[in-house]
């Protein structure tokens, strides 16, 4: 029993992915875990609140909706993908305008069961992945990071 | 007395022979038509025309059947001949992307899972041969993914042209075996030379008909298309007023924020 919580603090502190070596962790802000390259292309994944409960598609359609229709993105592709627990997560792909320049931009949606959801407590969340850059850096990158999907960890 | 019965049986087998003359016609009438309709297969008979049967179906099949031969007995000659048409299909297209290479990539995928094959290619113009049956289906595929620019395709028919050159080949051929024949009974010098000569005429000439009537069926089976996809210079449009999104995690993801302070 004692060695369980230094499991789950190990766990915790484990990269949620498995990326190429030459992104770089960056330290926790408790904004999700973050990862760089040199070239600036960026990597975050977090967890977040599920509040109405809804599914994968359910979230993966609000979330495109909003970045399509609020905010100008324009969708270039999209898909399903699945983690490391084999549960099938969307991926959407988009080209923004960010201050007048072309950033092209990853988000990845799995709907994660809550830990002690054998309990019945807690609620089931959000992981979410982003990967963004510009243009051209993503695209010299975007093979590897989808590469390192399946190794998300459920 | 004897005239007189005579005669009566006279007129009885004139009078019997006019009452059957239609059926004795129309017994002659008939294998005369049937002859005729089986000799004209001949003119899509795979052995002579191989490529006869591949490009038309089998109510066209007998269309060919209909245009080698006079009408078939009983038939209306006013009535519209049913046709199947060869027509080569060309398109052309020039699209929008996001990302052309993406674009050109992810079309050329669909060709090849369409049955077909990447012709030429420079940067992202495209050039590519698909299955006609797929025609369509690669116009939708291009116009979903971007804004169309330019579009415009054009159907050749070649049904004349294809049908004749079957005619003509049927008829080179026999001249050549009737050539063969002479041939085999020449006994001058002089005569055995000209034949020879006129017999190479003819193989070459139908060696040049059935390359043209490959040619006319490759491209009657394939379609050809150029594609243009053209990346946009500049970036997508901001959105001016944007409306805060009812579920909060929705706000706190984006490529503003991940370009942001990271």
């Amino acid at each position: 029993m004692c060695v369980l919580p230094f499991l789950w603090f190990a766990t915790a502190c484990a990269a949620p992915l498995t990326l190429p070596a030459d992104f770089v962790q960056l330290r926790d802000r408790g904004e999700g875990w973050r990862a760089i390259t040199s070239d600036d292309a960026r990597v975050r994944v977090r967890d977040l609140v599920d509040p109405t409960e809804g599914g994968v598609e359910f979230w993966a359609m609000t979330l495109r909706n909003d970045l399509v229709d609020q905010r100008g993105y324009e969708e270039v592709g999209n898909g399903e993908v699945k983690n490391q627990a084999g549960a099938v997560g969307r991926w959407f792909e988009f080209v923004a305008n960010v201050q007048g320049e072309r950033v092209s931009y990853l988000a990845v949606i799995w709907v994660v069961p809550p830990t002690l959801a054998w309990l019945g407590i807690g609620k089931p969340s959000l992981r979410v992945v982003e990967f963004a850059a510009k243009d051209a850096v993503f695209r010299a990158r975007i093979d590897a990071v989808r590469a390192a999907l399946p190794t998300v960890r459920g | 007395m004897r005239r007189v019965l005579w005669c009566g049986w006279l007129l009885f087998l004139v009078l019997l022979g006019a009452c059957q003359g239609p059926s004795v016609f129309g017994e002659r009438a008939a294998p005369g038509l049937t002859v005729a309709a089986d000799e004209a297969p001949a003119q899509s008979d795979p052995a002579t025309n191989p490529l006869a049967g591949a490009f038309f179906n089998d109510a066209s099949d007998g269309d060919i059947r209909g245009r080698s031969t006079s009408s078939p007995a009983g038939a209306d000659p006013s009535a519209p001949v049913r046709r199947e048409r060869l027509l080569i299909y060309r398109g052309d297209l020039r699209v929008e992307v996001a990302r052309a290479d993406d674009a050109a990539r992810e079309f050329l995928t669909k060709v090849v899972e369409w049955g077909g094959y990447l012709q030429s290619q420079q940067g992202a113009l495209l050039v590519v041969r698909l299955p006609t049956t797929k025609f369509d289906a690669a116009f939708a595929a291009i116009r979903a993914a971007g804004r169309v620019l330019s579009e415009s395709r054009q159907a050749n028919d070649v049904t004349e042209e294809f049908v004749d050159l079957g005619l003509r080949i049927d008829t080179a051929r026999k001249s050549r075996e009737r050539l063969v024949e002479v041939l085999k009974k020449a006994e001058k010098v002089e005569e055995i030379l000209k034949v020879e000569a006129e017999l190479r005429r003819l193989t070459e000439e139908i060696e040049r008909m059935e390359g043209r009537q490959r040619f006319l069926a490759d491209q009657v089976a394939l379609a050809t298309l150029q594609v243009a996809f053209q990346a946009k210079s500049e970036p997508p449009p901001v959105k001016k007023t944007r409306q805060w999104n009812r579920f909060d995690w929705v706000n706190q993801v984006g490529a503003e924020t991940m370009m942001g302070d990271f």
